[in-house]
């Protein structure tokens, strides 16, 4: 069993619908490790999106903890969590519609308080054409590119601030069949590789087949649904 | 650096919403700069006129009140000018000078008038022991310079004023014309007969001066000492025939006079401004200047107003794009930083291009006040006189055509300032609230808008 980096700790979330408070989310525990390519399943409704966003500090939970590396994310600092300690990819290609490709990508460079080595421009670049982004596109308005190239310039600039968690709320959603398998082999290789912990929710049972550990968030709970083994 | 570069490229790629605050900023500093430009030349021009009409304030018995009061010769004491009560609001630091003048009718066997025919009357010396001698107004005053060289239009042109090597002499100085008609010159003696003792004084002429005073070139400057030796008052210090203050700035004389009106005892006694003739001047400009801002504060408001909606829009555009930064970690300082930095570009440039233009613009507006209002208004004023003490006028003159002379627009380092602060007051309450809503921006609810 490889280390626990992240953890959720009695999670409770809800909202008032109709007068009457509804917990999407209760007293929902669970520990990811490092290294691993998590997807969490479940039906439309089901809390997937919320707890994706208390995951990523986005939002904030009602009662309960988030531990990274067994530091609670609120002594952390939520802001300085998602500066330098995450990366969110969305379902919809959430990017800044005044800047290039590659403008975006290193706009996520820019905000981390890691100093980089080397030329910044040059190394989003690389991280793009990685993402099948070639240079003549990855200097092309974001507003200019097909919404399968946007995806992949918004995981490029997830993947540049080379953080340890990385989140997605259904990344390959919009993807081709194709580089919908590309993407999903790369988190794959970054988990496995690089020791980076993936948790992405999805929709697609193609995605949770090839993920390590596949999660279902049944009436505000979290259980193993598959484990590779 | 993300903030600096992502503001300039914000700008240039989407600059729909950047020129509409440009606009709108370019419109009402323009017309709020144009506003503030005519305003300073108005306070100028009123400037201008208050120094014309001299730092002067006269101490003045107020006869017409005592007329109308129907006061009794007895009560009549309460119109003498104290020199004492003088020399207590001469401590005032924004006194410069205090001239108190002793003005005595003197007559002359020997000596001849100068006035001429359809001038001033030459004085018949009344009480004088003999009918053939002719009678002379003789001022004298505390100081070696009289006012009406300082302020008046009075100028030596042969001889010296008195100095302190010359305290205790009985000194005058004469006009030319009276000079020419007598033959006096430098350093002559002229003798003259007291009117209230008929004792006769030897007087050295010290100076010679080119100018008529309101008693016509006949009269004669003195010491107070002298003058007050001829008119039988050297034991009184309570008396005087004329009392002037003058003032260090112009612009102080009405906060002058509303410090030390309390201070005199009776109400037959009275500190003159020269208020009538300073409101009849700048009657036109004070109509002009409160048109002005109204019009003013009508512009900054409603450009405030417009400002506020736009910035507020401006920063719902983006509330996205805020949420994303958010998301990847942004602190909230630095993205309001971006939003500041983005306006404070458009503002700098719209505040460039509406004061070049506002000072050309002003201009003209300036050349139309002048044109319809000031010269217009020239018909409805006379030329203003400044009095001097009894009886006495000093020759300055003020009229509307001098002010709308001097009516210039003028942009100096202390109108750019007020131009800067306003500029920079207006953005800061324009886009102060609408850009604090940023700070209230929660990640996930931005990014759900």
């Amino acid at each position: 069993m490889n280390p626990i980096v992240f953890e959720l700790d009695q999670l409770s979330y809800g909202y008032i619908d109709g007068g009457k408070k509804r917990m999407i989310l209760k007293d929902l525990s669970f520990q990811f490790e490092k290294g691993k390519f998590y997807t969490i399943l479940g039906p439309s409704g089901s809390g997937k999106t919320t707890l994706l966003a208390l995951a990523s500090a986005l939002d904030v939970p009602e009662t309960g903890r988030i531990m990274y590396e067994g530091k609670d994310i609120k002594k952390l600092g939520y802001t300085k969590f998602r500066r330098n300690k995450m990366a969110i990819i969305f379902q919809k290609y959430n990017l800044t519609d005044y800047l290039t490709g590659v403008e975006n990508v290193e706009s996520n460079m820019m905000i981390v308080d890691k100093k980089w080595t080397g030329n910044r421009k040059e190394t989003a670049y690389t991280i793009l054409a990685s993402m099948g982004i070639v240079k003549t596109k990855a200097d092309r308005l974001i507003t200019k590119l097909s919404g399968g190239e946007q995806q992949r310039v918004a995981i490029a600039r997830a993947l540049a601030k080379d953080v340890d968690l990385i989140f997605g709320d259904e990344p390959t959603g919009a993807l081709d069949t194709a580089t919908s398998h590309e993407i999903i082999e790369l988190f794959k290789r970054l988990a496995h590789e690089y020791g980076k912990t993936i948790i992405i929710v999805t929709h697609s049972d193609d995605v949770a087949q090839n993920s390590d550990i596949t999660l279902r968030l049944h009436e505000g709970k979290l259980n193993i649904d598959r484990k590779e083994s | 650096m993300r903030v600096v570069k992502h503001a300039f490229l914000s700008l240039r790629r989407k600059p729909t919403k950047a020129i509409m605050i440009f606009i709108i900023l370019f419109v009402v500093f323009g017309l709020v700069f144009t506003g503030i430009i005519i305003q300073n030349s108005i306070t100028s021009s009123k400037e201008f006129v208050r120094k014309e009409l001299g730092a002067v304030v006269e101490m003045k018995p107020d006869y017409i009140k005592a007329m109308t009061d129907q006061l009794d010769n007895k009560d009549y004491e309460q119109l003498s000018l104290s020199a004492t009560l003088a020399m207590e609001i001469a401590k005032d630091a924004d006194v410069k000078q205090v001239y108190i003048n002793e003005t005595t009718a003197v007559s002359s066997e020997k000596l001849k008038s100068a006035q001429k025919e359809g001038g001033n009357v030459s004085l018949v010396a009344v009480g004088s022991t003999s009918a053939s001698a002719v009678a002379f107004m003789l001022t004298g005053g505390n100081t070696f310079v009289p006012i009406e060289f300082d302020y008046g239009s009075l100028v030596l042109s042969e001889g010296r004023y008195r100095t302190a090597e010359d305290q205790g002499k009985d000194t005058l100085l004469i006009s030319e014309e009276f000079a020419s008609t007598n033959s006096l010159a430098i350093g002559d003696s002229v003798e003259l007969t007291s009117s209230v003792d008929n004792q006769i004084y030897t007087f050295e002429v010290l100076g010679i001066y080119q100018g008529s005073s309101s008693n016509g070139v006949d009269q004669m400057y003195t010491s107070l000492e002298s003058a007050k030796k001829l008119a039988g008052t050297v034991s009184d210090d309570q008396h005087a025939s004329s009392i002037n203050f003058a003032l260090k700035d112009p612009l102080e004389v009405d906060s002058f006079i509303e410090r030390h009106k309390v201070e005199i005892p009776t109400a037959y006694i009275y500190l003159d401004a020269k208020d009538t003739e300073y409101k009849n001047l700048t009657r036109p400009l004070d109509l002009i200047a409160t048109i002005t801002t109204i019009l003013l504060w009508v512009v900054f408001v409603a450009g405030a107003i417009i400002m506020l909606a736009i910035i507020t829009i401006f920063v719902r555009d983006r509330k996205f794009e805020i949420g994303l930064l958010l998301s990847s970690g942004e602190s909230k300082l630095k993205i309001l930083s971006q939003f500041v930095f983005e306006i404070l570009i458009v503002s700098i440039i719209a505040f460039a291009l509406a004061a070049g233009i506002s000072n050309v613009s002003s201009g003209y507006a300036a050349k139309w006040i002048v044109n319809n209002q000031l010269v217009e208004e020239k018909t409805a004023s006379s030329n203003q006189m400044i009095s001097i003490g009894m009886g006495q006028e000093m020759g300055t003159e003020v009229n509307i055509s001098d002010v709308a002379k001097e009516f210039n627009v003028s942009v100096d380092r202390g109108v750019i300032l007020q131009l800067i602060l306003l500029s920079f007051g207006l953005v800061i309450f324009s886009t102060g609230a609408p850009l604090m809503i940023i700070l209230s921006y929660k990640p996930r609810e931005s990014l759900q808008d």
